[in-house]
């Protein structure tokens, strides 16, 4: 045994020390960042890792070491020394763990928690709600609802306020690196400050995905989410808002007795007209098996119900009667999934 | 045999009578209510225990009968018997453990032949949603009982120098109660499976199909299992001891399966608890979780992480149990810092339970639970730590004889190391705000339980093969597999950090073109490290009736169970242990652990302390 035996080690780890930071600051695994948020993740992963790197380092040294210098094949002829403990040894190994454990705990812990969970104050406030198995988005501020894409402006801190209709979701958007349960009767927040434009056709992590076990289409319950200038929001608001009052040119003709079907979390039609003063039949084909109704609101905010339809899961048919109504453009939608493909105009008219 | 078709055709009639007299008296007609199929079970259970053993263990002596002759079983019987020799019970849950964790991996292979491109493959959502659920319940009852009830009842009384455990009946009834779990788990797909992963959240769960109630009931039944099993491995360690075996004397698996039992003794019961108020909740509409009722589906993560949590320490304590038996013995060198090592390992045991919420840094959970929850869990990497020192020290200058066991417990340092450090981004929020419910997670804890835990299974498989069945393994072909299954775990798992931090999320039947590569490359790795199971199985089976005969002490190692035959008489010592000194007394010139006394009347088949 040589008379410097933590030699080797200690040049081993030098040297696995120095080539793992090359490493690590060299090569960028990180998807791209297009929000503040991200930046503060990634610093604090980095900053993980770089810690890292010695710890790691170290074990790996003294394994080697240990292996090239005492390695047999055949059984040992002799025992190796009797070394049960060492007390500077011990000493200097809780010294070192327990200040890299405090080290930690201070930052990236408390310091990237305050940055992540400091504050809920928002320059604009964006609602989100799960289904199963999809998203729905509303501007409240603005008057608007999605649920083909998410836009969001660039540069504004965005409080995301997420509720769920069913089960629990999350909210996640891989570029903004924050993420969010969406729970059934209550609701989660997180903010975020997108500063880069983007959308998902370049950028995968411009998504926003369902991160939480939620059955069947877990997998596919994605939105994509696209970052503009604050321009090209305001004119997409618009646009949206323009599109979902805007009563279709082809609504079908009167009738007392209207057919509906549900597929793809979207209604085969945007418009239904019905006669005033009379019941109407609804015959509601559910083609999937996502649980869908069909209710009637009178105004635009589908806010003031006027018939609830029962919830139920298809492949599967119901037939019942509502109203009567009065004449007025009345709406429908799909309560759990109230997004534009799930509702439409309910025009009563008087006469015929 | 005989008693084991008892068990099955009582369990069956138990079953049916419970569903049609649940359904007479509840007025039920439907063949799916869960209600009727809780009570059916009810009935079901208790059928295949008496008809297993209970009747003639237990209840013919309460109602005052002649005890029943033993039927005495001889050879490969006494495996399928309620047999009391803590030996049997070790050898029943070990192969059992071994089959249920080839059938989990090959369900694991299924879903990597799912994912290794994107789009649809082989399967729709709804099996994969099925397949990965049922792989990861059964690979979480592999890791809870696989060491603790395989290892723990076969090596814990010889290491004490013991002639079976505390309370041998019941040991034979935490081993039984567990066929009805694999069973219940298995039959849940004829019942449509259960689609909520291991985790079962409500009300996911509450909805889900009826498979889902069978889930329940199986993990029900398992979580008693594992508190019979804990308390009887506490009191045997507590009361069973050999002369001079103090608690400073115990070999340092002992030491971990002592402490895994305190956990499971106290925990496992929240998990039942949250499934019992999910099965409550399904089966008579009672809200514990449904905020509509005024219930929280929050609260049921917390009473399940609760359990959860420290449950990867029931996992991974005897995990390390094994790896620094096998690393002292193997370096010939006392193992480094041994009672430190023992105070990490109850140090683990408290701070353990009190971290469970790092799991749910994003579920909507109160914002001042994130710091203190974020701090004691980093705070865990401590006792950790001097683990690592433990191992470190004890190879350190050591004589390295690279055996099979040696190299799997080689391997383990290295995997642990990774699954170690990457547990520390998921506790610090700012990362897991972006890691969680990603394929980090699922690499990370892979590292800690496969690459951790089941590497100390493989190696204790190795270590102790010669004892358990007399004959030694196959040397060459355990060396390709301990190498093979290295180098395809790493391969399979490291692409997976990447596609995790790429973006790609966990529990998903397909994903985003973009994490392609990364999953192809995980794939192929996975059928490259599922091939080293056949050799493993090859191994073990060959060397069973070909392998050369084990001598007493392959290893030339120095605990009691290396001092009797291989394998060991039915009391298993023929002599009197007595134990003068640590275990680890390699480097001396007069070490000794213990020798076997003269058969001392007043202390036969005692072994109490002293
Ligand atoms: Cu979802
Ligand atoms: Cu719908």
């Amino acid at each position: 045994m040589s008379k410097r035996p933590w030699l080797a080690p200690a040049i081993l780890w030098v040297v696995l020390t120095g080539l793992g930071l090359w490493l690590v600051t060299t090569f960028s695994f990180y998807p791209p960042r297009f929000a503040h948020e991200a930046n503060v993740s990634d610093d604090a992963f980095q900053l993980l890792l770089i810690l890292a790197v010695p710890v790691f380092a170290f074990v790996i040294a003294m394994m080697i070491s240990s292996l090239i210098s005492g390695k047999t094949a055949s059984e040992p002829s002799e025992d190796g020394p009797y070394l049960p403990g060492n007390q500077t040894a011990v000493g200097v190994w809780m010294v070192i763990t327990v200040s890299l454990t405090i080290l930690i705990i201070i930052n990236p812990g408390l310091v990237g928690l305050a940055h992540m969970r400091g504050s809920d104050e928002a320059d604009m406030v964006v609602e989100i709600s799960g289904a199963k198995w999809a998203w729905t988005v509303k501007y409240p501020e603005q008057g608007a609802i999605a649920s083909k894409e998410m836009v969001l402006p660039v540069h504004k801190r965005i409080r995301f306020e997420v509720t769920s209709k069913d089960v629990i979701h999350s909210f996640w958007i891989p570029g903004f690196r924050i993420k969010i349960d969406a729970v059934p009767g209550k609701t989660t927040v997180t903010t975020a400050t997108p500063d880069k434009t983007g959308s998902y056709e370049t950028e995968v992590g411009l998504r926003l995905q369902c991160a939480e076990l939620c059955g069947l289409n877990h997998a596919s319950m994605m939105m994509p989410v696209r970052v503009v200038e604050e321009a090209e929001f305001e004119s997409w608001i618009a646009k949206t808002r323009e599109e979902a009052s805007k009563l279709p040119e082809d609504c079908p003709t009167l009738s007392d007795n209207v057919k509906i079907s549900a597929f793809n979390i979207a209604f085969d039609t945007k418009c239904l007209v019905v006669p005033a003063g009379k019941p109407i039949k609804v015959t509601f084909d559910n083609k999937e098996a996502i649980p869908h109704n069909f209710s009637i609101y009178s105004d635009p905010e589908y806010e003031n119900s006027l018939s609830k339809g029962e919830i139920f899961s298809g492949p599967a048919e119901r037939s019942f009667t509502i109203g009567p109504f009065e004449a007025g453009d009345d709406r429908f939608q799909c309560d759990l999934h109230p997004i534009p493909a799930m509702r439409g105009f309910f025009v009563v008219r008087e006469g015929a | 045999m005989k008693r084991v078709a008892r068990g099955l055709g009582l369990g069956i009639a138990g079953w049916l009578i419970g569903l049609n007299l649940a359904a007479v008296i509840r007025g039920t007609q439907h063949v799916n209510d869960q209600a009727n199929i809780g009570i059916a079970y009810v009935f079901a259970l208790s059928g295949w225990l008496l008809g297993v053993g209970v009747w003639d263990a237990w209840v013919r002596g309460w109602l005052g009968l002649k005890p029943k002759a033993e039927e005495p079983d001889e050879g490969w019987r006494r495996y399928f018997s309620f047999c009391t020799d803590h030996k049997v019970i070790g050898i029943q849950y070990l192969v059992t453990f071994v089959i249920v964790f080839l059938i989990a991996g090959l369900l694991a292979m299924f879903m990597r032949w799912e994912l290794m491109s994107a789009g649809e493959t082989i399967m729709n959502k709804a099996t994969f949603n099925e397949i990965m659920s049922l792989h990861g319940i059964l690979m979480i009852s592999v890791a809870v009982a696989g060491v603790l009830g395989g290892f723990g009842n076969y090596l814990v009384p010889l290491q004490i120098g013991a002639d079976d455990m505390a309370f041998p009946r019941l040991n034979a009834l935490s081993y039984w109660l567990i066929p009805p779990v694999a069973i219940m788990l298995l039959l849940a797909p004829l019942a449509g499976g259960f689609d909520s992963g291991w985790t079962a959240y409500p009300p996911l769960s509450e909805t889900n199909d009826v498979g889902q109630v069978f889930f329940i009931l199986a993990i029900i039944t398992f979580g008693l299992s594992s508190i019979l099993g804990g308390l009887n491995l506490l009191t045997t360690v507590t009361t069973m001891r050999a002369k001079g075996m103090k608690w400073s004397r115990l070999p340092i698996f002992t030491w971990s399966v002592f402490s895994a039992s305190i956990l499971s003794v106290l925990i496992t019961q929240f998990f039942a608890a949250s499934l019992l108020m999910v099965f409550l909740g399904r089966a008579i509409g009672m809200g514990f979780f449904d905020a509509a009722k005024g219930g929280d589906p929050i609260l049921y993560q917390h009473l399940f992480w609760f359990y959860s949590h420290p449950a990867v320490y029931i996992m991974i304590l005897p995990g390390f149990g094994i790896l620094l038996e096998v690393l002292s013995h193997f370096s010939r060198k006392p193992l480094f810092a041994y009672k430190l090592t023992v105070g990490a390992f109850l140090a683990i045991v408290v701070l353990s339970v009190v971290v469970w919420a790092h799991h749910m840094f994003t579920s909507g959970m109160s914002n001042t639970l994130h710091g203190p929850f974020m701090i004691l869990t980093e705070a865990i990497s401590v006792p950790t730590g001097i683990i690592f020192l433990s191992a470190l020290g004890t190879i350190w200058r050591g004589k390295l004889w690279l055996k099979t066991p040696m190299l799997f417990a080689l391997a383990m340092v290295f995997n642990f190391l990774i699954g170690g450090i990457t547990g520390i981004f998921l506790a610090d929020v700012a990362t897991d705000m972006n890691l969680q419910d990603t394929y980090f997670v699922v690499a990370h804890f892979h590292y800690t339980i496969m690459g951790g835990e089941i590497f100390a299974f493989f190696a204790g498989i190795y270590y102790w093969y010669p004892k358990v069945t007399g004959r030694m393994y196959n040397e060459a072909m355990g060396k390709i597999h301990a190498i093979w299954m290295f180098i395809g775990f790493n391969a399979v798992f490291i692409p997976l950090f990447y596609v995790g931090v790429q973006g790609m999320n966990r529990r998903v039947a397909d994903y985003p073109l973009a994490y392609e590569r990364g999953n192809l490359v995980a794939s192929i790795s996975a059928f490259v490290l599922g091939c080293s199971f056949l050799l493993f199985t090859w191994n073990m089976i060959w060397s069973r009736f070909k392998g050369e005969k084990a001598p007493s002490n392959p290893w030339n190692a120095t605990t009691l169970e290396w001092m009797t035959e291989s394998p060991p008489p039915e009391h298993n010592f023929e002599g009197t242990p007595v134990v003068h000194d640590s275990p680890y007394v390699y480097g001396l010139e007069d070490g000794l652990h213990a020798e076997l006394g003269e058969q001392e009347p007043e202390l036969v088949g005692a072994g109490r302390p002293e």
